[in-house]
């Protein structure tokens, strides 16, 4: 029995009931289409989200005011802690050798406004070197200048879209621009960058961080952001900066984030996900194998005398076991092709309509999936087709 | 050709157990062409599924062509059957999806004889059966006359040694029933070894042997010509 003769009795007999067959061939589609489509997202989620991360660089270190006990987590909710200063970013940067650079960074939200046109924006103060960090580029002008921390200047580096909203078909740059109550010169346009890390980069308002400190009234810094010397281990870094800030503050009230840590938290979450995802598409193929072991019951039942014929003119069990084997993986793996394609399609849609999250069905989505269909399908059509090598030759002919 | 020693079977059904065949002594010699009457319910089918390997027999010895076949697992019977025996049946037993071509090839597809082979063998059994010209038809396309001779030709398609056939023209009319008889008496000819059961004096009287089944057991051998005696004396006309 060759390959050909076997695809042939077992798609002949299919045909034989097309409804019957198609019903099972939607609920087979239905399960692989929800597994291909389900792991792609995640797949996407994760490609995504790491990518957030990669932008910040594993060789960035966070350090935030306020302490927690989960690593990863958030801080700074309750408590009252220590202010982070300028100056702490700077002693960080003087003194851990591990640390080649820090980034001040305090964070608020301000209306920034050219004449009538007026929105709403996050105001990032911060220092020059945030340029490097960022490998932010710029359109036009010049980035925030070198120069005293202390001393702010009432200067600002718009993103290129808050730019075309406030400045439409003019180039800001030595034009001024309000934030608030303040009057700013606009010295510089980034570069189109899209969203990281759920920051619109384009939106984004630099400022000089002494006068954002002033703006917004604050004494501490929302973050600051130290790049590791090149080869430096971000674990020792990390005990360096906490002894550092311990003995600054007298006490250990600052946070410092890996980025093994938050990919650390960020792949737990997406591992919960991706589980809950499964169990989902696990339920969907058991159904849908469910219907695969119904209908080869029928089939088998309604061929009881065929196979006792088969028996009778010479063909041995194992033979009758993997055609019927034959036809549920037949059934399976069409079903498999059908939702898989199908998966894929909505896999496009999704991508098309949202074009920076990179939707996709990785090569070996389609490759298990379509493994997948097949083990469901041999697998819940094995009790059916061992109930046909069962049969009594005679009693199978003597069936109507 | 068949050697039956002291075969038995019995069947369980419920608590109750029914002898179906009981002590048969039997030898066909190779050629021979025997039919097996007998009243509804005497054994006859049961035994020509014994002399087939259809059936294990709970008692006995059997052989076919001198190789012992008692106590072979079911695969070696299924190698047995291929290889030595083919069967006809009452309702003929063709697969309604195939045609006539691909009924004829199916006990060469599970023999594993290649493709190119198969197909110039079916139709040259086709053509014996007189059906070249209904290769293509399907079982529902044919009369049940010809759907009979697919069936024989199928039977017949890896040169069996012995063909049985259980009331082979007991859904036919007499016309179409006797072209049956022929094709079966020029194979028998030819040297096949025939076994057919029948409750039809017409049929059985073409055999050279008649063996006679009352409840399991052989009552009577008797040759064929004695067969339109044997329908008053047995009551056999009623299935
Ligand atoms: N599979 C079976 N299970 C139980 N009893 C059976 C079975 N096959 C046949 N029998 C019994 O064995 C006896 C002989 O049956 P069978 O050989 O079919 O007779 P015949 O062909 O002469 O009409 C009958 O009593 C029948 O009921
Ligand atoms: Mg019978």
């Amino acid at each position: 029995m060759t390959f050909v003769d076997l695809m042939r009795l077992a798609f002949t007999a299919l045909i034989r009931h097309p409804l019957r067959a198609g019903l099972t061939l939607l609920g087979i589609s239905v399960g692989i289409g929800s597994v291909a489509l389900l792991t792609s997202l995640g797949e996407s989620a994760r490609v995504y989200i790491e990518s957030q991360f990669e932008f910040i660089g594993s060789d960035i270190l966070v350090i935030l005011p306020g302490r927690t006990e989960t690593t990863g987590a958030i801080p700074g909710i309750g408590g009252a802690p220590n202010d982070l200063t300028l100056d702490d970013a700077q002693s960080i940067q003087r003194s851990v050798g591990r640390v080649q650079l820090t980034v001040p960074i305090a964070l608020g939200t301000e209306t920034v406004s050219h004449g009538e046109r007026a929105r709403q924006c996050v105001i990032m103060s911060t220092v020059t070197d945030m340029q490097d960090l960022l490998e932010l580029d710029l359109v036009s002008g010049s980035f925030l200048p070198e120069g005293d921390f202390t001393r702010g200047a009432p200067v600002v580096v718009l993103g290129s879209k808050i730019a075309r909203e406030l400045f439409p078909g003019t180039n800001p740059v030595g034009q001024n621009a309000r934030i608030g109550d303040w009057r700013m010169r606009v010295i510089g346009v980034t570069e189109v960058r899209g969203t990281h890390l759920g920051v619109d980069m384009d939106e984004l308002v630099l400022i000089p961080v002494a006068t954002g400190m002033r703006m917004f009234n604050r004494t501490s810094l929302t973050r600051v952001m130290a790049r590791l010397t090149p080869g430096a281990d971000p674990a020792a870094a990390e005990v360096d900066i906490l002894a550092l800030m311990e003995d600054r503050h007298d006490e250990l009230d600052v946070t410092v984030v890996t980025p093994g840590a938050i990919l650390g938290t960020v792949s737990g979450i997406l591992d919960a996900l991706s589980a809950a995802l499964a169990g989902i598409a696990a339920i969907s193929l058991i159904v849908a194998g469910i219907g695969i072991m119904n209908v080869m019951l029928v089939s088998v039942s309604e061929r009881t005398p065929e196979v006792g014929l088969l028996l009778a003119i010479g063909a041995v069990r194992r033979q009758i076991m993997v055609l019927f084997l034959a036809e549920a993986a037949l059934l399976s793996l069409a079903g498999g092709l059908l939702g898989l394609g199908g998966g894929m399609a909505i896999i496009q849609i999704v991508g098309s309509l949202y074009p920076e999250f990179p939707a996709a069905t990785p090569t070996w989505v389609s490759g298990a999936s379509l493994s997948l269909a097949l083990i469901v399908g041999i697998g819940f059509g094995i009790v059916p087709a061992r109930g046909a090598t069962r049969l009594d030759p005679v009693v199978a002919l003597s069936r109507k | 050709m068949i050697r039956l020693e002291g075969i038995g079977k019995a069947f369980h059904v419920g608590e109750h157990v029914v002898h179906a065949l009981a002590d048969i002594d039997e030898v066909i010699r190779e050629g021979e062409h025997v039919s097996i009457m007998g009243p509804s319910g005497s054994g006859k089918s049961t035994l020509l599924n014994v002399i087939g390997c259809l059936t294990d027999p709970t008692s006995g010895r059997m052989s076919l062509d001198d190789r012992d076949v008692s106590g072979l697992d079911s695969d070696a019977l299924a190698h047995i059957r291929q290889d030595l025996i083919g069967f006809v049946f009452q309702s003929y037993q063709l697969i309604s999806r195939l045609d006539a071509l691909g009924n004829v090839e199916l006990p060469m597809v599970f023999a594993g004889i290649p493709r190119s082979e198969r197909t110039e063998r079916a139709s040259e059994l086709l053509r014996l059966v007189g059906l070249e010209d209904r290769g293509h038809h399907r079982p529902s396309e044919l009369s049940g006359g010809q759907q009979q001779r697919v069936a024989i030709a199928r039977a017949m398609v890896l040169n069996p040694r012995i063909l049985l056939a259980d009331e082979p023209t007991g859904n036919l009319d007499s016309d179409s029933g006797e072209q049956i008889l022929q094709l079966l008496d020029d194979l028998n000819d030819k040297g096949l070894t025939i076994v057919v059961v029948t409750h039809d004096p017409a049929v059985a009287r073409r055999s050279d042997r008649i063996l006679v089944l009352r409840d399991g057991r052989i009552a009577r051998r008797v040759s064929g010509s004695e067969a339109t005696d044997l329908a008053s004396l047995f009551g056999v006309t009623e299935t």
